[in-house]
């Protein structure tokens, strides 16, 4: 056969196997929709079943203190949210938090990731440091860098040249958004750059060896022959935790409570319906946030041309 | 422009093994070598000293009349196709052939008519838009040879540039290499092939 | 591997990676554990030192004779770990089917696992808030499990489909081809192969439910089901901004001894299942 008319020959070769086996197909079709068919189901009931509710009530004013004042009010509530400077600062800042952490996350998480696999002794002291942010719970590590930002009990004030030993950290908007980023910055990037690691496993060797000898500089065998190889991997990377920063909660309860503006969009819906019981103001916030997050999901699908099953080789 | 002087070469790798023992071949300007060997006497290893990805435990490499022990591989100004190709994954096969064009800064209208030429000697023309992953062995490694052939290097090494293609197209490589050796500025060709791949066989390692 | 001055460099900048990752990991660790060990005299007065002035262990006696604490603890381990065994009994035969078949539907599930893993799990508590009252689920174990599942689910979907990916499944055929039957190959060859994955999912999904918070301060109303980080944001007292430092400090220590003894015990595995067949490039 010759290397010319091979992909000819293996097409009409895997035509052909198709049809012959065209039972097979529909039979691993059915037993795979049947197998998948259980964590669908349950995954909808748990999630699209309340996000329904929320629709609904979003619907109405609705305050739990006094459930039988309920009014259906149309778009009301949205009217309300959408009209509110408070929603719009909770959201810029959100985006802040979000596009700041994200772009730190992506630099720091690439070079542990480098150090990682470039590195072969002290592995299990590598992945044991890396894995323990990682496994850490939020709220443990926001009281760690409260306690370390604190006036009194901090030791950040005392180990900082630039700064003065009675600073407020918690006195001011961005130096509290400030310590509330470093402390996200700490829990996830472990995360992320664990996620960079298993793209960058996937750069082989000998790819770069040949770029070498092509004559690529370091920086351009990063940027020409790196990290285009691992754009699904920094894509997988960047929709986790774009996704997950956006809904930021834990740190800001812990540290700030949402004082100095520094407010989430998370912690207003929170707000609205745990302290203030404002179920149908609370749900259409519900509602927004949800719809943020997809507009936000396929926005980064669409800027780095993969979507998830594709980063997995199902395309 | 660029003989290669190897003295005296020993490879000892980390396990202690020593792959290539004691070597010595001395390369002339223009010249077109052969080196046969059974599999594992140390082919690539030599090849991957001459082009500086793998440190050399004793001995000298001479390049033109420089001592290149010490220099980056992209200091050296030679092309070589890998034994498994190495191509990159992420670009079309027209790109790769022009990456090292690229990396050099050579203007848009040379490097397609390069690319192009180089395409076409190595019958890749109608494959020029799609990925490597998609191709088949012997196409991935024309696409090799012609990110090899398009340089202006000052050698050419091939770690077994012959052992896919069928009977017609190693016929026009082979031709195709020639001319690269003899091309005016590519005073050099070095070559390794499998044994039956190879005529004018030259000297070999002392192990093998 | 090579000798031409690059390597020199490389290194250095590796070694600086190699100190900074450890101290960047384990420098908050350090300071809550230094905390935990400073008396709540010491921290009232103020004490901005890293280490403590004179070293106590009073804090730990005091916060496991905590019953609020301990048994946060309990509720924290069972409902994460409900949670984690529902999830992975569901997404094990999802996470074989997308890794060995093919079928309509496959693309859409890969895709939607991580937007609904990271999904706003807050825009849940309005309506559940309201239902769960309804359902007599407010405040009870249940209560939490079942919106848990909204992300530990998808998680162990994805995770598991990267596992299942890598097993080299001909392996059962060629049992089968040896002589084995099929429950022999399922038994002796499939099990012992994707049990690890299995396994790592399980570990991971389970740190996902544990940390939860959102869901956990709002469903619940008091000790019987309320979990550690809901636990410890009600131990702050009234004043935010002066909360007792060493008490916190020293739960905090306590909820991360289990995480460092598993990392230290599955750090391999672990990284293998985040990095292994994640991503194909
Ligand atoms: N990274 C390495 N570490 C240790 N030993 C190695 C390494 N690479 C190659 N070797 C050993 O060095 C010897 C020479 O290997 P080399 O790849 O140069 O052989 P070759 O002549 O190219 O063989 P083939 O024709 O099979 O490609 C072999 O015995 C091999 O086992
Ligand atoms: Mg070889």
């Amino acid at each position: 056969m010759s290397a010319v008319t091979a992909p000819q020959t293996d097409k009409a070769a895997e035509e052909k196997a198709r049809a012959a086996s065209s039972d097979r197909a529909v039979a691993e079709n059915r037993l795979g929709q049947k197998l998948v068919a259980p964590a669908v189901i349950l995954m909808l009931l748990v999630t699209a079943w309340p996000m329904i509710r929320a629709l609904y009530l979003s619907l109405f004013r609705y305050r739990l203190t006094t459930p039988d004042d309920r009014e259906f009010v149309g778009l009301g509530n949205y009217v309300t949210v959408l009209t509110d400077s408070l929603f719009w600062q909770d959201t810029l800042n959100t985006v802040i938090i979000m596009v700041v952490t994200v772009a730190i996350e992506l630099v720091i998480g690439f070079g542990f990731a480098m150090v990682m696999h470039k590195i072969m002794i002290a592995r299990g002291l590598m992945r044991t440091s890396i894995l323990i942010p990682y496994g850490i719970i939020t709220v443990v590590s926001a009281f760690a860098r409260q306690f370390a930002f604190s006036l009194n009990n901090g030791f950040v004030n005392a180990w900082l040249p630039f700064v003065g030993d009675d600073y407020n950290w918690f006195g001011g908007h961005w130096s509290a958004m400030f310590a509330i980023m470093i402390a996200e910055i700490w829990k996830t990037t472990p995360f992320m750059a664990l996620l960079l690691l298993a793209g960058l496993s996937q750069v082989s060797e000998d790819m770069l060896e040949a770029a070498e000898v092509d004559g690529a500089t370091r920086t351009q065998r990063l940027f020409k022959v790196i990290l285009p190889n691992m754009k699904a991997a920094i894509m997988v990377a960047v929709l986790f935790r774009a996704l997950d920063a956006f809904r930021i909660f834990d740190n800001i309860f812990v540290m700030t409570r949402g004082a100095q503006e520094t407010e989430s969009s998370s912690f207003l819906t929170y707000r609205q319906v745990i302290e203030q019981m404002q179920l149908g103001m609370g749900s259409a916030l519900s509602v927004l946030l949800f719809l943020t997050v997809l507009l936000l999901a396929f926005a980064i699908v669409k800027l780095f041309k993969v979507d998830p099953a594709q980063a997995r080789g199902e395309g | 422009m660029a003989a290669i002087d190897i003295k005296n070469i020993v490879k000892k790798y980390g396990d202690g093994f020593p792959a290539v023992n004691d070597v010595s071949i001395d390369v002339q300007d223009g010249e077109f070598m052969i080196l046969v060997g059974p599999s594992g006497c140390g082919k690539s290893t030599l090849l991957r000293m001459i082009v500086g990805l793998e440190d050399i435990t004793s001995g000298d490499m001479m390049i033109g009349d420089k001592r290149v022990n010490d220099t980056a591989p992209r200091d050296r100004n030679l092309a070589m196709v890998f034994q498994n190709y190495a191509l990159y994954p992420h670009l079309s096969v027209y790109e790769n052939i022009a990456f090292p064009l690229r990396l050099a800064g050579a203007p848009e209208s040379e490097i397609d008519e390069k690319v192009r030429k180089a395409s076409k000697t190595l019958d890749l023309d109608e494959h020029s838009e799609r990925k490597p992953g998609n191709l088949s062995g012997g196409q991935r490694q024309r696409v090799a040879m012609g990110r090899a052939i398009v340089r202006d290097a000052d050698a050419f090494l091939f770690d077994e540039p012959l052992s896919n293609p069928d009977a017609k197209l190693r016929g026009q490589m082979r031709t195709e290499i020639s001319a690269a050796a003899e091309a005016p500025g590519h005073h050099h060709g070095l070559r390794h092939a499998r044994p039956d791949g190879g005529h004018d066989p030259g000297a070999t390692g002392s192990r093998c | 591997m090579r000798a031409d001055g690059r390597q020199g460099k490389d290194r250095s900048r590796h070694w600086i990676g190699f100190i900074a990752i450890p101290v960047w990991c384990l420098l908050p660790v350090a300071w809550i554990v230094s905390l935990s060990f400073k008396s709540l005299e010491e921290t009232a007065a103020g004490s901005p030192q890293f280490l403590p002035k004179d070293f106590t262990t009073s804090n730990y006696g005091e916060i496991l004779k905590n019953d609020d604490f301990t048994r946060a603890l309990i509720n924290s381990f069972g409902i994460a770990m409900i949670a984690t065994v529902l999830s992975v009994v569901f997404a094990t035969p999802a996470a074989y089917a997308i890794a060995r078949l093919e079928f309509k539907g496959k693309r859409l599930v890969l895709s939607m696992a991580p937007a609904i893993a990271m999904f706003p799990v807050v825009s849940l508590v309005g309506p559940l808030f309201d239902m769960w009252r309804t359902f007599g689920l407010f405040n009870t174990w249940p209560g939490l499990i079942i919106p848990y599942m909204t992300f530990t689910l998808p998680l162990a979907i994805w995770t598991l489909s990267a596992f299942f990916r890598e097993i080299p499944w001909e392996m059962e055929q060629a049992a089968q081809v040896d002589g084995a039957t099929s429950w022999q190959a399922f038994h002796k060859v499939i099990v012992p192969l994707a049990a690890p994955g299995v396994f790592t999912a399980a570990i991971l999904t389970f740190f996902f439910a544990r940390n939860e918070f959102v869901l956990t301060i709002s469903l619940t109303s008091t000790t019987s089901s309320r979990t550690v980080p809901a636990q410890m944001s009600f131990f702050v007292g009234p004043d935010p901004f002066n909360p007792p430092y060493a008490q916190l400090a020293t739960a905090s220590v306590i909820v991360t001894i289990p995480v460092i003894i598993i990392v230290l015990l599955f750090q391999r595995k672990i990284v293998a299942g985040l990095t292994s067949g994640a991503v194909k490039g």
